[in-house]
């Protein structure tokens, strides 16, 4: 039986623990292996576009100890890659079940506290 | 649009038994009795006021229209104006009743089990969204007053149409656990939506920009989005964001000018 406390992610043959929400417990567990993992059980394929949403969202959280404002994401989607139809639009195809908090997961980061 | 047609949007910060909660309870009856559509949006602290005793008297609003019937003849008025304009706009608000909105975000990080009827727990966009509407706002939350303040902890102002610019004003030094995130939630919910908004520090308010996660303020101006004002000389700053000081006669014209001004 699945025990939603005790999640687990299994990479390169390590198991890696995720809090009930499925978010990494230990940041310093991070790894691109364990994002494509995590992406590869929700059905998401990481493309250059996701890496970029990624670490620009692991940027932000060092820099500002909180993940970024959707509206932050893309404006600086446009100014920093050569997207040509970023808007948030393009970012729910990218990450459909919400943006930010999916991106939150991926990027080793805590499940996202607030409402906006 | 007279301001009798306006409504009345209350931002609750306060804790149950301060001052500040009490004056929101008796506006907010009071705007009722005259027969004003109320959005009641409880935020950070405020949102206590959604548990135990409090909570009843703020849900005996959300049907005393339904006991208008043996009410004074000013209520009756009241009640009897709002069907009219019911009738000729039916898509207008109810008049005369009570929305109770709890900040979703602010009970989470405070209680378990999600609050019962007639509160309804909602996000910051449901604030700002109420905004756009023509509303009387008023702040009943933890901040000294701003001068010229009837109210205590509060500053009310008639919105009479949108785009006019939000100023939030943060008066208080943060004190709680949630206080400094909660704070600049509402900042972050004006920015997210694209609003034309300011927030200014003043007096023990300049403290949030202190303290090492002070730095979470610094998005709002390194992106662009919001600028942050504070009253007097130079803020001694741990945050790195771009603070821009004002003289008491520019805090004072700011006031004027806003739209919108929330008083956390």
């Amino acid at each position: 039986m699945n025990d939603p406390e005790n999640q687990r992610a299994r990479v390169s043959g390590h198991d890696i623990d995720l809090d009930v929400d499925g978010h990494l417990r230990h940041a310093d567990a991070w790894s691109e292996a364990l994002a494509e993992c995590l992406a590869r059980q929700d059905g998401v394929v990481l493309e250059p576009l996701h890496w970029w949403v990624i670490h620009f969202v692991r940027a932000h959280q060092r820099d500002y100890g909180m993940p970024p404002l959707m509206r932050t994401i893309v404006s600086e989607m446009r100014r920093q890659t050569d997207c040509d139809d970023a808007s948030s639009r393009t970012l729910y195809r990218l990450f459909p079940d919400g943006p930010v908090r999916m991106a939150c997961r991926y990027a080793g980061l805590p499940r996202p506290e607030s409402c906006i | 649009m007279t301001e009798a047609d306006a409504g009345f949007l209350a931002l609750v910060r306060s804790p149950p038994g301060s001052a500040a909660a009490n004056r929101a309870l008796e506006a907010v009856s009071r705007h009722q009795r005259e027969g004003r559509h109320c959005v009641v949006f409880f935020h950070g602290p405020g949102v206590d006021q959604a548990a135990g005793r409090p909570a009843g008297d703020w849900a005996a609003l959300t049907d005393r229209r339904h006991g208008q019937a043996g009410g004074d003849i000013h209520d009756r008025f009241n009640a009897d104006r709002a069907d009219a304009q019911r009738e000729k706009d039916p898509a207008a608000p109810p008049r005369g009743d009570s929305q109770l909105l709890v900040c979703n975000t602010s009970w989470r990080r405070r209680h378990e089990v999600a609050p019962l009827a007639p509160f309804v727990p909602t996000s910051l966009v449901a604030l700002f969204s109420a905004l756009d509407r023509p509303v009387c706002a008023q702040g009943f939350g933890l901040g000294a007053a701003p001068s010229g303040s009837i109210h205590g902890s509060a500053l009310e102002r008639r919105v009479p149409e949108r785009q006019r610019g939000l100023l939030i004003e943060v008066g208080f030094a943060p004190t709680g656990r949630h206080d400094r995130i909660e704070t600049l939630e509402l900042a972050l919910g004006a920015a997210a939506l694209e609003l034309d908004a300011r927030v200014l520090f003043h007096g023990p308010g300049r403290s949030h920009l202190e303290g090492s996660q002070a730095s979470a303020w610094r998005q709002l101006t390194d992106f662009g989005f919001i600028d942050l004002l504070a009253d007097g000389s130079a803020v001694e700053t741990d945050s790195g964001a771009r603070v821009q000081c004002l003289e008491a006669s520019e805090v004072e014209h700011l006031r004027t000018q806003a739209g919108i001004l929330l008083a956390l």
